[in-house]
Protein backbone atom coordinates (compact mmCIF):
# COMPACT_ATOMS: atom_id res chain seq x y z
CA UNK A 1 0.00 0.00 0.00
CA UNK A 2 0.97 3.50 -0.63
CA UNK A 3 2.87 5.54 2.26
CA UNK A 4 0.30 8.43 2.82
CA UNK A 5 1.38 11.82 4.57
CA UNK A 6 -1.76 13.12 5.31
CA UNK A 7 -2.79 16.84 5.49
CA UNK A 8 -5.45 18.91 7.10
CA UNK A 9 -7.40 18.60 4.52
CA UNK A 10 -7.80 14.89 4.71
CA UNK A 11 -9.21 15.59 8.07
CA UNK A 12 -11.39 18.50 6.44
CA UNK A 13 -13.11 14.80 4.18
CA UNK A 14 -14.31 14.04 7.87
CA UNK A 15 -15.03 17.36 9.05
CA UNK A 16 -17.20 18.11 6.43
CA UNK A 17 -19.28 14.31 5.86
CA UNK A 18 -19.59 14.75 9.81
CA UNK A 19 -21.06 18.20 9.86
CA UNK A 20 -18.29 18.77 12.98
CA UNK A 21 -17.66 22.78 12.55
CA UNK A 22 -13.99 22.20 13.06
CA UNK A 23 -11.30 25.05 12.69
CA UNK A 24 -8.38 25.12 10.96
CA UNK A 25 -7.29 25.27 14.26
CA UNK A 26 -8.58 21.92 15.66
CA UNK A 27 -7.50 20.28 12.59
CA UNK A 28 -3.59 21.37 13.27
CA UNK A 29 -4.15 19.90 17.05
CA UNK A 30 -5.55 16.77 15.31
CA UNK A 31 -2.98 16.24 12.60
CA UNK A 32 -0.27 14.63 14.46
CA UNK A 33 -2.68 11.98 15.98
CA UNK A 34 -4.46 11.46 13.13
CA UNK A 35 -1.28 10.90 11.46
CA UNK A 36 -0.31 8.37 14.35
CA UNK A 37 -3.81 6.49 14.50
CA UNK A 38 -4.37 6.64 10.34
CA UNK A 39 -1.29 4.32 10.48
CA UNK A 40 -2.60 1.58 12.54
CA UNK A 41 -5.52 1.33 10.64
CA UNK A 42 -3.66 1.06 7.56
CA UNK A 43 -1.50 -1.82 9.07
CA UNK A 44 -5.06 -3.50 10.10
CA UNK A 45 -6.16 -2.62 6.10
CA UNK A 46 -2.74 -3.88 5.11
CA UNK A 47 -3.31 -7.67 6.32
CA UNK A 48 -7.18 -7.84 6.68
CA UNK A 49 -7.68 -6.43 3.01
CA UNK A 50 -6.04 -9.59 1.69
CA UNK A 51 -7.41 -13.42 1.35
CA UNK A 52 -8.03 -15.14 3.54
CA UNK A 53 -8.57 -12.43 6.11
CA UNK A 54 -10.67 -10.56 4.41
CA UNK A 55 -13.23 -13.55 4.66
CA UNK A 56 -13.31 -13.67 7.89
CA UNK A 57 -16.86 -13.10 8.85
CA UNK A 58 -16.92 -10.00 11.76
CA UNK A 59 -18.10 -10.36 15.24
CA UNK A 60 -19.90 -7.42 16.56
CA UNK A 61 -21.94 -8.55 19.30
CA UNK A 62 -20.69 -11.90 21.21
CA UNK A 63 -22.72 -14.99 21.11
CA UNK A 64 -19.79 -16.76 23.02
CA UNK B 1 -7.60 -3.87 64.85
CA UNK B 2 -9.28 -1.00 63.03
CA UNK B 3 -12.37 -1.52 60.74
CA UNK B 4 -10.54 -0.41 57.95
CA UNK B 5 -8.38 -3.54 58.43
CA UNK B 6 -11.28 -6.40 57.68
CA UNK B 7 -11.77 -7.37 53.80
CA UNK B 8 -15.21 -6.83 52.47
CA UNK B 9 -16.03 -10.73 53.47
CA UNK B 10 -15.08 -10.22 56.85
CA UNK B 11 -16.70 -7.26 57.65
CA UNK B 12 -19.96 -8.66 56.19
CA UNK B 13 -19.87 -11.03 58.86
CA UNK B 14 -19.21 -9.20 61.16
CA UNK B 15 -21.84 -6.77 60.78
CA UNK B 16 -24.13 -9.71 60.04
CA UNK B 17 -22.69 -11.89 63.27
CA UNK B 18 -23.78 -8.27 65.16
CA UNK B 19 -20.48 -7.93 66.50
CA UNK B 20 -19.99 -4.54 65.06
CA UNK B 21 -22.90 -1.99 63.86
CA UNK B 22 -23.74 -0.60 60.47
CA UNK B 23 -23.82 2.70 61.51
CA UNK B 24 -19.93 2.34 63.33
CA UNK B 25 -18.86 0.56 59.85
CA UNK B 26 -20.43 3.65 57.42
CA UNK B 27 -19.25 6.49 59.80
CA UNK B 28 -15.58 4.98 60.31
CA UNK B 29 -15.77 4.80 56.24
CA UNK B 30 -16.93 8.01 55.67
CA UNK B 31 -14.37 9.97 58.07
CA UNK B 32 -11.72 8.12 56.24
CA UNK B 33 -13.11 9.72 53.19
CA UNK B 34 -13.04 13.07 54.51
CA UNK B 35 -9.18 12.25 55.53
CA UNK B 36 -8.42 11.31 51.93
CA UNK B 37 -10.61 14.04 50.15
CA UNK B 38 -7.22 15.82 48.52
CA UNK B 39 -7.01 12.62 46.35
CA UNK B 40 -10.17 13.39 44.41
CA UNK B 41 -11.63 10.35 44.39
CA UNK B 42 -14.74 11.05 44.98
CA UNK B 43 -17.48 13.38 42.61
CA UNK B 44 -20.53 12.57 44.97
CA UNK B 45 -20.40 11.76 48.65
CA UNK B 46 -23.28 10.03 50.02
CA UNK B 47 -22.87 11.21 54.19
CA UNK B 48 -26.63 11.84 55.40
CA UNK B 49 -27.61 8.99 53.34
CA UNK B 50 -25.72 6.27 53.91
CA UNK B 51 -26.05 6.76 57.60
CA UNK B 52 -29.55 6.83 57.49
CA UNK B 53 -29.28 4.02 55.68
CA UNK B 54 -26.87 2.23 58.14
CA UNK B 55 -29.23 3.01 61.23
CA UNK B 56 -32.24 1.46 59.50
CA UNK B 57 -30.46 -1.95 58.67
CA UNK B 58 -29.10 -1.94 62.23
CA UNK B 59 -32.74 -2.27 63.16
CA UNK B 60 -33.35 -4.62 60.74
CA UNK B 61 -30.53 -6.81 62.36
CA UNK B 62 -31.74 -6.09 65.81
CA UNK B 63 -35.20 -7.99 64.55
CA UNK B 64 -33.04 -10.09 62.70
CA UNK B 65 -33.44 -9.66 59.11
CA UNK B 66 -30.81 -9.47 57.12
CA UNK B 67 -31.36 -7.70 53.51
CA UNK B 68 -28.56 -10.20 52.09
CA UNK B 69 -25.16 -11.13 51.87
CA UNK B 70 -23.52 -7.70 51.91
CA UNK B 71 -26.40 -6.29 54.09
CA UNK B 72 -24.23 -3.20 55.41
CA UNK B 73 -20.97 -2.88 53.80
CA UNK B 74 -20.21 0.43 52.48
CA UNK B 75 -19.23 0.53 48.89
CA UNK B 76 -18.23 2.89 45.73
CA UNK B 77 -19.56 3.42 42.27
CA UNK B 78 -18.21 4.75 39.45
CA UNK B 79 -19.81 7.82 38.33
CA UNK B 80 -20.96 6.51 34.89
CA UNK B 81 -23.23 3.99 36.72
CA UNK B 82 -26.61 5.35 37.00
CA UNK B 83 -28.47 5.51 40.89
CA UNK B 84 -31.68 6.71 40.91
CA UNK B 85 -32.34 10.29 42.01
CA UNK B 86 -28.54 10.80 42.04
CA UNK B 87 -26.32 12.85 40.00
CA UNK B 88 -24.38 10.38 37.53
CA UNK B 89 -22.00 12.59 35.54
CA UNK B 90 -19.68 10.59 33.41
CA UNK B 91 -17.33 12.89 34.98
CA UNK B 92 -18.02 15.46 32.60
CA UNK B 93 -19.46 18.84 32.41
CA UNK B 94 -21.93 17.60 29.70
CA UNK B 95 -23.76 15.55 31.95
CA UNK B 96 -23.11 17.55 35.43
CA UNK B 97 -26.66 18.01 36.61
CA UNK B 98 -27.88 14.46 35.37
CA UNK B 99 -30.08 12.72 37.79
CA UNK B 100 -31.01 9.21 36.27
CA UNK B 101 -35.00 8.44 36.89
CA UNK B 102 -33.45 4.76 37.79
CA UNK B 103 -31.28 2.55 39.16
CA UNK B 104 -28.52 0.62 36.78
CA UNK B 105 -29.22 -2.70 37.06
CA UNK B 106 -25.81 -3.26 38.62
CA UNK B 107 -26.36 -0.55 41.29
CA UNK B 108 -30.15 -1.97 42.13
CA UNK B 109 -28.29 -5.73 42.64
CA UNK B 110 -26.11 -4.43 44.94
CA UNK B 111 -28.31 -1.93 46.63
CA UNK B 112 -31.09 -5.57 46.88
CA UNK B 113 -28.10 -7.70 48.59
CA UNK B 114 -27.96 -5.04 51.44
CA UNK B 115 -24.94 -2.62 49.99
CA UNK B 116 -24.58 0.50 50.94
CA UNK B 117 -23.49 3.15 48.64
CA UNK B 118 -21.27 5.74 50.26
CA UNK B 119 -20.87 7.60 46.98
CA UNK B 120 -19.81 8.13 43.57
CA UNK B 121 -16.23 7.89 42.56
CA UNK B 122 -14.05 10.01 39.76
CA UNK B 123 -13.24 8.90 36.66
CA UNK B 124 -11.73 9.83 33.87
CA UNK B 125 -14.09 11.74 31.32
CA UNK B 126 -16.75 9.72 29.99
CA UNK B 127 -14.26 6.25 30.65
CA UNK B 128 -12.45 7.49 27.63
CA UNK B 129 -9.02 7.73 29.30
CA UNK B 130 -6.76 5.42 31.52
CA UNK B 131 -5.19 8.03 34.19
CA UNK B 132 -8.77 9.80 35.94
CA UNK B 133 -6.75 13.22 35.74
CA UNK B 134 -9.74 15.05 35.76
CA UNK B 135 -10.27 18.92 34.51
CA UNK B 136 -13.64 18.81 35.94
CA UNK B 137 -13.74 17.21 39.18
CA UNK B 138 -10.34 17.21 39.81
CA UNK B 139 -6.82 15.01 39.58
CA UNK B 140 -7.16 11.96 40.81
CA UNK B 141 -4.18 10.81 42.74
CA UNK B 142 -2.89 7.58 43.46
CA UNK B 143 -2.82 6.68 47.24
CA UNK B 144 0.53 4.52 47.05
CA UNK B 145 2.30 7.97 45.87
CA UNK B 146 0.32 11.53 45.49
CA UNK B 147 2.17 12.24 42.70
CA UNK B 148 1.21 9.70 40.27
CA UNK B 149 -2.31 9.11 38.91
CA UNK B 150 -4.66 6.00 39.84
CA UNK B 151 -5.30 4.96 36.42
CA UNK B 152 -8.41 4.83 35.09
CA UNK B 153 -10.97 4.73 33.91
CA UNK B 154 -12.51 3.78 37.20
CA UNK B 155 -9.62 5.99 39.35
CA UNK B 156 -11.62 6.82 41.83
CA UNK B 157 -12.97 3.75 42.94
CA UNK B 158 -9.33 2.43 42.88
CA UNK B 159 -8.09 5.21 44.79
CA UNK B 160 -10.35 5.19 47.25
CA UNK B 161 -10.77 1.40 48.03
CA UNK B 162 -7.33 1.16 48.04
CA UNK B 163 -7.05 4.22 50.63
CA UNK B 164 -9.72 1.79 52.76
CA UNK B 165 -12.90 4.39 52.28
CA UNK B 166 -15.06 1.00 50.97
CA UNK B 167 -14.62 -2.02 50.77
CA UNK B 168 -15.13 -2.64 47.44
CA UNK B 169 -16.29 -0.88 44.34
CA UNK B 170 -17.46 -0.80 40.95
CA UNK B 171 -15.72 -0.03 37.78
CA UNK B 172 -16.89 -0.35 34.14
CA UNK B 173 -13.61 -1.55 31.46
CA UNK B 174 -13.86 -1.34 27.96
CA UNK B 175 -9.97 -1.34 27.07
CA UNK B 176 -8.79 -1.78 30.72
CA UNK B 177 -10.05 0.59 32.91
CA UNK B 178 -11.27 -2.32 35.90
CA UNK B 179 -7.83 -3.73 35.58
CA UNK B 180 -5.72 -1.10 35.06
CA UNK B 181 -6.79 1.07 38.59
CA UNK B 182 -6.65 -2.53 40.33
CA UNK B 183 -3.01 -3.32 39.16
CA UNK B 184 -1.77 0.24 40.17
CA UNK B 185 -3.58 0.30 43.13
CA UNK B 186 -2.90 -3.51 44.43
CA UNK B 187 -6.13 -4.55 44.60
CA UNK B 188 -8.18 -7.19 42.73
CA UNK B 189 -10.21 -6.21 39.79
CA UNK B 190 -12.36 -8.46 37.64
CA UNK B 191 -13.45 -7.59 33.84
CA UNK B 192 -16.15 -10.22 33.56
CA UNK B 193 -16.89 -12.13 30.18
CA UNK B 194 -18.83 -10.08 27.93
CA UNK B 195 -22.69 -10.15 28.71
CA UNK B 196 -22.07 -11.77 32.40
CA UNK B 197 -22.93 -8.69 33.92
CA UNK B 198 -25.85 -6.22 32.75
CA UNK B 199 -24.55 -3.14 31.37
CA UNK B 200 -28.16 -1.31 31.34
CA UNK B 201 -27.90 1.95 33.50
CA UNK B 202 -24.79 2.46 32.47
CA UNK B 203 -23.40 5.22 29.96
CA UNK B 204 -21.52 3.63 27.10
CA UNK B 205 -18.11 3.97 25.65
CA UNK B 206 -18.07 0.99 23.33
CA UNK B 207 -20.98 -1.02 23.11
CA UNK B 208 -19.05 -4.14 21.75
CA UNK B 209 -16.18 -4.26 24.54
CA UNK B 210 -18.37 -2.72 27.69
CA UNK B 211 -18.66 -4.26 30.64
CA UNK B 212 -19.03 -3.64 34.64
CA UNK B 213 -17.01 -5.13 37.35
CA UNK B 214 -15.90 -5.09 40.71
CA UNK B 215 -12.94 -3.44 42.40
CA UNK B 216 -11.85 -4.96 45.92
CA UNK B 217 -8.63 -5.87 48.48
CA UNK B 218 -9.09 -9.61 47.76
CA UNK B 219 -9.91 -12.27 45.26
CA UNK B 220 -13.01 -13.73 47.68
CA UNK B 221 -14.76 -10.18 48.03
CA UNK B 222 -14.17 -10.01 44.32
CA UNK B 223 -16.23 -13.14 43.92
CA UNK B 224 -18.80 -12.47 46.85
CA UNK B 225 -19.29 -9.06 44.44
CA UNK B 226 -19.88 -10.88 41.16
CA UNK B 227 -22.17 -12.95 43.03
CA UNK B 228 -24.71 -10.52 43.36
CA UNK B 229 -24.30 -8.39 40.18
CA UNK B 230 -23.97 -11.59 37.44
CA UNK B 231 -26.91 -12.99 35.56
CA UNK B 232 -28.88 -12.21 32.56
CA UNK B 233 -31.32 -8.83 32.58
CA UNK B 234 -33.80 -8.55 30.13
CA UNK B 235 -33.32 -5.05 29.86
CA UNK B 236 -29.76 -5.50 28.37
CA UNK B 237 -30.20 -7.63 25.20
CA UNK B 238 -26.58 -8.38 24.58
CA UNK B 239 -26.56 -9.88 28.58
CA UNK B 240 -26.50 -13.27 28.58
CA UNK B 241 -28.58 -16.76 29.81
CA UNK B 242 -25.95 -18.51 30.62
CA UNK B 243 -26.40 -19.63 34.15
CA UNK B 244 -24.69 -18.08 37.06
CA UNK B 245 -22.97 -20.13 39.65
CA UNK B 246 -21.65 -19.49 43.24
CA UNK B 247 -18.26 -17.80 42.19
CA UNK B 248 -16.43 -18.81 45.64
CA UNK B 249 -17.08 -22.00 45.48
CA UNK B 250 -14.06 -23.29 43.68
CA UNK B 251 -11.94 -21.03 45.76
CA UNK B 252 -10.06 -23.36 47.78
CA UNK B 253 -9.10 -25.92 45.63
CA UNK B 254 -5.74 -25.23 44.63
CA UNK B 255 -4.02 -25.00 41.40
CA UNK B 256 -2.00 -28.43 41.14
CA UNK B 257 -2.48 -29.68 37.72
CA UNK B 258 -3.58 -26.46 36.45
CA UNK B 259 -2.56 -25.88 33.16
CA UNK B 260 -1.10 -22.12 32.68
CA UNK B 261 -0.22 -20.06 28.73
CA UNK B 262 2.26 -17.44 29.30
CA UNK B 263 1.90 -16.42 25.28
CA UNK B 264 5.32 -16.80 23.52
CA UNK B 265 7.53 -13.88 22.70
CA UNK B 266 5.29 -11.27 23.73
CA UNK B 267 5.55 -10.91 28.13
CA UNK B 268 9.10 -10.15 28.38
CA UNK B 269 10.34 -7.47 25.79
CA UNK B 270 7.74 -5.04 26.97
CA UNK B 271 7.94 -4.17 30.67
CA UNK B 272 9.53 -1.77 33.02
CA UNK B 273 12.21 -3.98 34.62
CA UNK B 274 10.74 -4.02 37.74
CA UNK B 275 7.41 -5.87 36.43
CA UNK B 276 9.40 -8.05 34.13
CA UNK B 277 10.97 -9.41 37.67
CA UNK B 278 7.55 -9.59 39.47
CA UNK B 279 6.04 -11.36 36.20
CA UNK B 280 8.73 -14.11 36.16
CA UNK B 281 8.79 -14.46 40.02
CA UNK B 282 4.75 -14.77 39.57
CA UNK B 283 5.05 -17.80 36.94
CA UNK B 284 7.81 -19.30 39.35
CA UNK B 285 5.53 -18.94 42.13
CA UNK B 286 2.67 -21.23 39.92
CA UNK B 287 4.92 -23.88 39.20
CA UNK B 288 5.95 -23.99 42.96
CA UNK B 289 2.07 -24.23 43.70
CA UNK B 290 2.08 -27.56 41.23
CA UNK B 291 0.92 -25.86 37.90
CA UNK B 292 1.93 -27.05 35.00
CA UNK B 293 3.10 -23.58 33.25
CA UNK B 294 3.82 -24.34 29.19
CA UNK B 295 4.47 -21.57 26.12
CA UNK B 296 1.22 -20.72 24.14
CA UNK B 297 1.25 -19.50 20.76
CA UNK B 298 -1.51 -16.23 19.79
CA UNK B 299 -0.52 -15.19 16.39
CA UNK B 300 -1.60 -11.81 14.99
CA UNK B 301 -0.90 -9.74 18.11
CA UNK B 302 0.87 -7.13 16.07
CA UNK B 303 -2.37 -6.09 14.92
CA UNK B 304 -4.01 -5.98 18.59
CA UNK B 305 -3.41 -2.23 19.04
CA UNK B 306 -4.52 -1.04 15.82
CA UNK B 307 -7.76 -3.06 15.87
CA UNK B 308 -8.65 -1.50 19.30
CA UNK B 309 -7.75 1.61 18.28
CA UNK B 310 -10.77 1.66 16.07
CA UNK B 311 -12.99 -0.16 17.65
CA UNK B 312 -12.41 1.92 20.27
CA UNK B 313 -13.09 4.82 18.87
CA UNK B 314 -15.64 3.94 16.40
CA UNK B 315 -18.16 3.19 18.93
CA UNK B 316 -17.42 6.41 21.35
CA UNK B 317 -18.04 8.69 17.64
CA UNK B 318 -21.67 7.18 17.68
CA UNK B 319 -22.74 8.00 20.78
CA UNK B 320 -20.62 11.36 21.16
CA UNK B 321 -21.78 12.83 17.57
CA UNK B 322 -24.47 15.23 18.70
CA UNK B 323 -22.62 16.55 21.52
CA UNK B 324 -19.68 16.67 19.18
CA UNK B 325 -21.17 19.35 16.73
CA UNK B 326 -22.59 21.33 18.99
CA UNK B 327 -20.58 21.93 22.45
CA UNK B 328 -17.16 20.20 21.95
CA UNK B 329 -15.65 23.18 24.14
CA UNK B 330 -17.10 21.69 26.97
CA UNK B 331 -14.90 18.17 26.77
CA UNK B 332 -11.40 18.41 28.06
CA UNK B 333 -8.71 18.50 26.00
CA UNK B 334 -7.35 15.00 26.16
CA UNK B 335 -11.35 13.80 25.58
CA UNK B 336 -11.89 16.45 22.56
CA UNK B 337 -8.99 15.00 21.10
CA UNK B 338 -9.96 11.17 21.32
CA UNK B 339 -13.27 12.39 19.83
CA UNK B 340 -12.66 14.04 17.26
CA UNK B 341 -9.77 11.45 16.05
CA UNK B 342 -12.54 8.69 17.02
CA UNK B 343 -14.87 10.69 13.83
CA UNK B 344 -12.15 10.20 11.15
CA UNK B 345 -12.12 6.32 10.47
CA UNK B 346 -14.22 4.61 8.07
CA UNK B 347 -16.75 2.09 7.99
CA UNK B 348 -14.65 -0.24 6.36
CA UNK B 349 -11.99 0.10 8.82
CA UNK B 350 -14.62 -0.65 11.45
CA UNK B 351 -15.78 -3.93 9.95
CA UNK B 352 -11.44 -5.05 9.25
CA UNK B 353 -11.45 -4.62 13.46
CA UNK B 354 -14.63 -6.78 13.70
CA UNK B 355 -13.37 -9.42 11.46
CA UNK B 356 -9.37 -8.90 13.42
CA UNK B 357 -11.80 -9.51 16.55
CA UNK B 358 -13.01 -13.13 15.23
CA UNK B 359 -9.53 -13.98 14.21
CA UNK B 360 -8.41 -13.56 17.07
CA UNK B 361 -11.28 -15.09 19.56
CA UNK B 362 -10.82 -18.37 17.04
CA UNK B 363 -7.27 -18.55 18.07
CA UNK B 364 -7.23 -17.56 21.81
CA UNK B 365 -10.35 -20.49 22.45
CA UNK B 366 -7.84 -22.73 20.34
CA UNK B 367 -5.03 -21.72 23.30
CA UNK B 368 -7.92 -22.27 25.78
CA UNK B 369 -8.13 -26.19 24.68
CA UNK B 370 -4.74 -26.55 25.30
CA UNK B 371 -3.90 -24.80 28.66
CA UNK B 372 -6.96 -23.64 31.44
CA UNK B 373 -5.67 -20.23 31.75
CA UNK B 374 -3.03 -17.41 30.58
CA UNK B 375 -1.16 -15.49 32.70
CA UNK B 376 0.49 -11.91 31.86
CA UNK B 377 1.60 -8.57 33.41
CA UNK B 378 -1.57 -6.45 33.83
CA UNK B 379 0.26 -3.33 32.82
CA UNK B 380 4.03 -3.23 31.43
CA UNK B 381 4.34 -0.27 34.38
CA UNK B 382 3.49 1.08 37.68
CA UNK B 383 1.82 3.84 38.21
CA UNK B 384 2.42 6.97 35.68
CA UNK B 385 3.22 10.43 37.05
CA UNK B 386 0.36 12.89 36.90
CA UNK B 387 0.23 14.65 33.39
CA UNK B 388 2.86 12.50 31.71
CA UNK B 389 1.58 11.61 28.33
CA UNK B 390 4.38 8.75 27.58
CA UNK B 391 5.06 5.57 29.14
CA UNK B 392 8.83 5.09 29.38
CA UNK B 393 10.00 1.55 28.79
CA UNK B 394 13.97 -0.10 28.74
CA UNK B 395 15.74 0.81 26.06
CA UNK B 396 15.39 4.46 26.27
CA UNK B 397 12.00 3.32 24.33
CA UNK B 398 9.30 5.87 25.18
CA UNK B 399 5.08 4.33 23.90
CA UNK B 400 2.45 6.42 24.19
CA UNK B 401 -0.03 5.58 27.59
CA UNK B 402 -2.84 4.73 25.00
CA UNK B 403 -0.71 1.61 23.21
CA UNK B 404 1.70 0.84 26.27
CA UNK B 405 -1.64 0.35 28.15
CA UNK B 406 -3.45 -2.00 26.04
CA UNK B 407 -0.14 -4.33 24.88
CA UNK B 408 -1.80 -6.64 27.68
CA UNK B 409 -5.32 -5.34 28.15
CA UNK B 410 -6.75 -5.64 24.93
CA UNK B 411 -6.64 -9.11 24.41
CA UNK B 412 -9.38 -9.83 26.46
CA UNK B 413 -11.36 -6.68 25.49
CA UNK B 414 -11.24 -7.83 21.84
CA UNK B 415 -12.00 -10.80 22.34
CA UNK B 416 -14.80 -10.50 25.12
CA UNK B 417 -12.88 -12.99 27.21
CA UNK B 418 -13.48 -12.51 31.29
CA UNK B 419 -9.52 -11.55 32.53
CA UNK B 420 -8.43 -10.80 36.99
CA UNK B 421 -6.37 -8.44 37.81
CA UNK B 422 -4.45 -9.51 41.28
CA UNK B 423 -1.34 -7.66 43.32
CA UNK B 424 1.69 -8.82 42.00
CA UNK B 425 3.99 -7.31 44.52
CA UNK B 426 6.31 -4.21 44.63
CA UNK B 427 8.93 -2.09 42.31
CA UNK B 428 11.50 -0.98 43.79
CA UNK B 429 9.89 2.76 44.27
CA UNK B 430 7.34 0.45 46.41
CA UNK B 431 4.55 0.97 43.99
CA UNK B 432 2.14 -2.01 43.04
CA UNK B 433 2.47 -4.85 40.75
CA UNK B 434 -0.40 -6.52 39.09
CA UNK B 435 -0.80 -9.65 36.67
CA UNK B 436 -4.01 -10.84 34.95
CA UNK B 437 -5.05 -14.18 34.81
CA UNK B 438 -7.47 -14.59 31.41
CA UNK B 439 -9.89 -17.40 30.85
CA UNK B 440 -12.57 -18.31 28.00
CA UNK B 441 -15.78 -17.15 28.36
CA UNK B 442 -17.82 -17.17 31.78
CA UNK B 443 -14.45 -19.40 33.27
CA UNK B 444 -14.74 -16.32 36.20
CA UNK B 445 -14.82 -19.31 38.96
CA UNK B 446 -11.71 -20.86 37.43
CA UNK B 447 -9.82 -17.74 37.42
CA UNK B 448 -10.85 -16.75 41.03
CA UNK B 449 -9.52 -20.46 41.93
CA UNK B 450 -6.54 -19.33 40.46
CA UNK B 451 -6.52 -15.82 41.95
CA UNK B 452 -7.21 -16.63 45.27
CA UNK B 453 -4.69 -19.45 44.99
CA UNK B 454 -2.39 -17.33 43.81
CA UNK B 455 -3.02 -14.31 46.70
CA UNK B 456 -2.66 -16.63 49.73
CA UNK B 457 0.72 -17.66 48.70
CA UNK B 458 2.34 -14.13 48.36
CA UNK B 459 -0.58 -12.25 50.20
CA UNK B 460 0.58 -9.02 48.62
CA UNK B 461 -3.44 -7.64 49.56
CA UNK B 462 -2.38 -7.24 52.57
CA UNK B 463 0.00 -3.81 52.25
CA UNK B 464 -1.72 -0.90 52.52
CA UNK B 465 -0.67 2.41 51.68
CA UNK B 466 0.08 4.71 54.40
CA UNK B 467 -2.82 7.17 53.46
CA UNK B 468 -5.43 4.27 54.56
CA UNK B 469 -3.86 4.82 57.96
CA UNK B 470 -3.80 1.42 59.13
CA UNK B 471 -0.97 -1.37 60.75
CA UNK B 472 0.75 -2.84 57.56
CA UNK B 473 -0.12 -6.82 57.97
CA UNK B 474 2.99 -7.59 55.40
Amino acid sequence: MENRLYTTEDIEVFNKILQLNMSEERKKILLTTFRDRMSRAEALDAKMSKKPYSEIVPSNIFLH
Amino acid sequence: MSIREYTLSEIAEKIRNKEISCETVVKECLEQCKQFADYNAFITLFEEQSIAVAKAYDEMLDADYVVGPLHGVPIVLKDNIYLKGSRTTGGSKILGDFIPGYDATVAARLKSAGAIILGKTNMHEFAYGGTTENIHYGIAHNPWDFKRNPAGSSGGTGASVAARCAFGGLGTDTGGSIRLPASVNNLVGLRPTIGRVSNYGIIPLAYSEDTCGPITRTVEDCALMLNVMAGHDYHDKNSSKVETEDYTKDLNRGIFGLRIGIIKDYCTQHNQPDVEVRYDEAIQKFKEMGAVVREVELPDLDLLISAQTVVDAVEPAAYHLDWMRNQPEDYGEDVRLELEMSMMFGGTQYVQSLAYRSLLKSAIEDVFKDVDVIVTPTLPYTAPEIGKPVIDLPGGFSQDALAAIWHYTAIASITGKPALSVPAGFDSAGLPVGITIMGDSFAESLLFRVGYAYQNETEFFKKAPKIANIDNLM
